[in-house]
């Protein structure tokens, strides 16, 4: 008997739900307020792993389990480069970043429709298997970690603000024009103002507006951060 | 920064800056656009998109409006950013008898003055507007109203305006203005030089500033207006939609004005509009507090709960940002426009007050005709600067 199913490591009460959104069965559930954490439905999930894709806290975890195997295979997001390969030996790594163990990559799924989000799969033992959140590919020698033909090219562009859906590309065409005054750009391509407020996006917004633009972050200046910190239903507003 | 030079100067890069470098350019001239922040960093980048002839007072103010809705349509096809114009239409809602009586007596004065305005009566809203409170006794209703990202349309006049020209300098604050021999020779800027004959103001709430350069007295003061955002969802408005409450204050108009007084104290007027992108916008206040750009949970509050007792089913909406501008206030709140006696070559665009985005392009286009051939297509004596004397 095979078993697939999902971790999710969402315990905090954000305003998101692109996983719920996402779910072709309806196996995850935010509903409303939208800071409710996720629940989870197994019996709905065919394990398709698109919400391990769509995370933006990078927070669930596909699980594969076989009777009578004492191995796994675990699938997570992968935001660096370069990318893992098939039949890589790789450190892996738990919640806190702890080496828990090794483990050997399965499989590399970098598909545009993931948003540059790649998902990596590792089969581990099963003893550690639950404990995986992320792994490590130690370098043998110093010299650049060569890239895959097109690897760089499909990371050139992703959704910098979920909630909005602004891709980077949209970030530099308004650099181009000479928007780069933080605030501004804020309002021009709407960056970091959806439902998570900026929360999940600021710190990327500004990083690579600064490689951007060759601008120190404080050059680039803060927008005003304004009332209310999470989503609050209107009617709640007085009383 | 070299001495710099120009044929005109336009400080302010808000959306009047903009569509005034944005016409000048067009015929021609060399303009350098000079903004002490950024494009859109003043009142047109926190405001509402309302291109509302119903709260333009019938006279001149009107007309200058619906002039201005008119270029809307060109602007839409001649711009290179989508400025999401919209001729939604839109509403005023009355919530008593006696809101309806006195909106209809203003009804006839705005079709008086050609617009096309009709009342509708309870049944009639409530199909116009789906879910609306059983409060609302009436509204007025007028398919010409229209709504406009105002961002959208301040950064696709400057850009238009650049690709035609148009020099842009951010960062750069207008500190003096040489003037001899009753002429503007040049701009002092905090990057340097700029000589140039031809100056236009459109500082909106630094016009008072840079009127005491030139030793004038613009009588313009930030007037801040709150606003709280919703989460984006399906159309649900149609309309862009406002209050009698809101026409009262606009319009100083006494018998109209809110009862209530807290009311008063923020100058509420209730405004609706929903977004291109399906966030609805609930505004606004009106108050005096100085270049304070601060939102309140005073007024915050107000303005949720004077939104759910005309539109209910959106008390489940999350409220998702809140936001406040300083408009350019003028006393009788119509804009300051055209040339001051004793000084050549100083144009006056400002004091817009809360009809900026509405009147941006009609004044671009204007200031323009009079900088270049010093005379308008349009009489806009009645908005000259000496009517305050
Ligand atoms: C809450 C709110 C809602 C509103 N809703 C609507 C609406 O629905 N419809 C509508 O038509 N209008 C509306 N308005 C009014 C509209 O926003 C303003 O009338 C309009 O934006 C004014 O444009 P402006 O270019 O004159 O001023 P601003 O946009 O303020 O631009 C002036 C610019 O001049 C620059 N500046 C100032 N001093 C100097 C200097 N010394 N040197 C260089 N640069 C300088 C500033 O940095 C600023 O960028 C609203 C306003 C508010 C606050
Ligand atoms: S793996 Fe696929 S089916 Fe399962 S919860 Fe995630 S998105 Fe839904
Ligand atoms: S997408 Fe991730 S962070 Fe957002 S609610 Fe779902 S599990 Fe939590």
């Amino acid at each position: 008997m095979k078993r697939k199913y999902i971790l999710i490591d969402c315990f905090q009460d954000i305003p998101c739900n692109p996983c719920e959104e996402i779910c072709p069965h309806k196996a995850i559930e935010v509903g409303s307020p939208i800071t409710r954490t996720p629940r989870y439905y197994e019996e709905r999930c065919d394990g398709c792993a698109k919400c391990v894709a769509v995370c933006p806290g990078l927070c669930i975890y596909l699980v594969e389990e076989e009777e009578g195997s004492d191995k796994m295979t675990i699938t997570l997001p992968y935001e660096f480069l370069p990318l893992p390969r098939k039949g890589e030996l790789a450190s892996v790594l738990d919640y806190n970043g702890r080496e828990v163990g090794q483990g050997i990559v399965k499989r590399v799924k970098n598909t545009k429709s993931e948003n540059g989000t790649a998902l990596i799969s590792v089969e581990v033992s099963r003893a550690i298997g639950l404990a995986a959140r992320n792994i490590l590919i130690r370098k043998t020698d110093d010299s650049e970690p060569e890239l895959v033909e097109g690897e760089r090219e499909s990371f050139t562009d992703f959704q910098i603000c979920r909630c909005e859906e602004v891709l980077l590309s949209e970030l530099r065409t308004l650099a181009k024009m000479g928007i780069v005054f933080a605030p501004n750009l804020r309002r021009f391509s709407r960056v970091g103002l959806g439902l998570c407020q900026g929360k999940a996006c600021s710190e990327l917004m500004f990083s690579e507006l600064s490689n951007i633009t060759g601008m120190t972050v404080g050059e680039l200046g803060h927008p005003k951060a304004r009332p209310p910190v999470r989503p609050i239903k209107l009617r709640e507003l007085f009383g | 920064m070299e001495v710099l030079s120009a044929e005109v100067a336009v400080i302010g890069g808000g959306v009047i800056g903009a569509a005034t470098a944005y016409y000048l350019s067009k015929e021609g001239a060399e303009v350098l656009l000079i903004e002490a922040e950024d494009l859109a960093s003043g009142a047109s980048g926190a405001c509402d998109g309302f291109l509302f002839l119903q709260s333009k007072k019938p006279g001149p103010q009107l007309d200058l409006a619906r002039e201005s809705i008119n270029l809307f349509a060109e602007l839409e096809k001649d711009l290179d950013i989508d400025i999401e114009f919209n001729r939604c239409g839109g509403l005023v809602l009355a919530k008593s008898t006696e809101e309806l009586k006195a909106l209809k007596s203003y009804a006839k004065k705005m079709k008086s003055a050609g617009l096309d305005v009709e009342i509708l009566n309870a049944t009639e809203v409530k199909n116009t507007l789906v879910g609306c409170s059983d409060q609302i006794v009436g509204a007025s209703h007028c398919k010409d109203d229209a709504q406009v990202n105002p961002i959208a349309l301040t950064l696709g006049l400057a850009k238009k305006a650049q690709d035609m020209g148009t020099t842009i300098l951010k960062k750069c604050r207008v500190e003096n203005i040489v003037i001899a021999n009753d002429r503007v020779r040049e701009l002092k800027t905090s990057l340097g030089s700029v000589h140039t004959r031809r100056v236009v103001c459109a500082a909106g709430i630094g016009s008072n500033q840079i009127g005491k350069m030139a030793i004038i007295d613009v009588p313009v003061m930030p007037r801040k207006g709150q606003i709280i955002v919703t989460e984006p969802v399906a159309p649900m408005l149609g309309k862009v939609i406002s209050d009698m409450e809101y026409l009262g204050m606009k319009q100083n108009l006494e018998e109209i004005m809110p009862k209530s007084e807290e009311g008063r104290r923020l100058g509420l007027g209730f405004t609706a509009e929903q977004t291109k992108s399906g966030n609805i916008l609930l505004g606004s206040t009106r108050e005096f507090v100085g270049m304070d750009t601060s939102t309140t949970p005073e007024a915050i509050n107000a303005i949720a709960k004077n939104a759910i007792t005309y539109l209910p089913k959106i008390e489940d909406l999350d409220v998702i940002r809140s936001f406040a501008g300083l408009r350019p206030y003028s006393p009788d709140g119509l804009p300051i426009l055209g040339g001051v006696k004793g000084i050549k070559g100083f144009y006056l665009a400002t004091g817009h007050s809360g009809d900026g985005i509405c009147l941006a392009p009609i004044t671009g286009k204007l200031i323009a005709e009079l900088v270049l051939d010093g005379e308008t297509s349009i009489d806009i004596s009645p908005f000259s600067l000496s009517r305050f004397k």
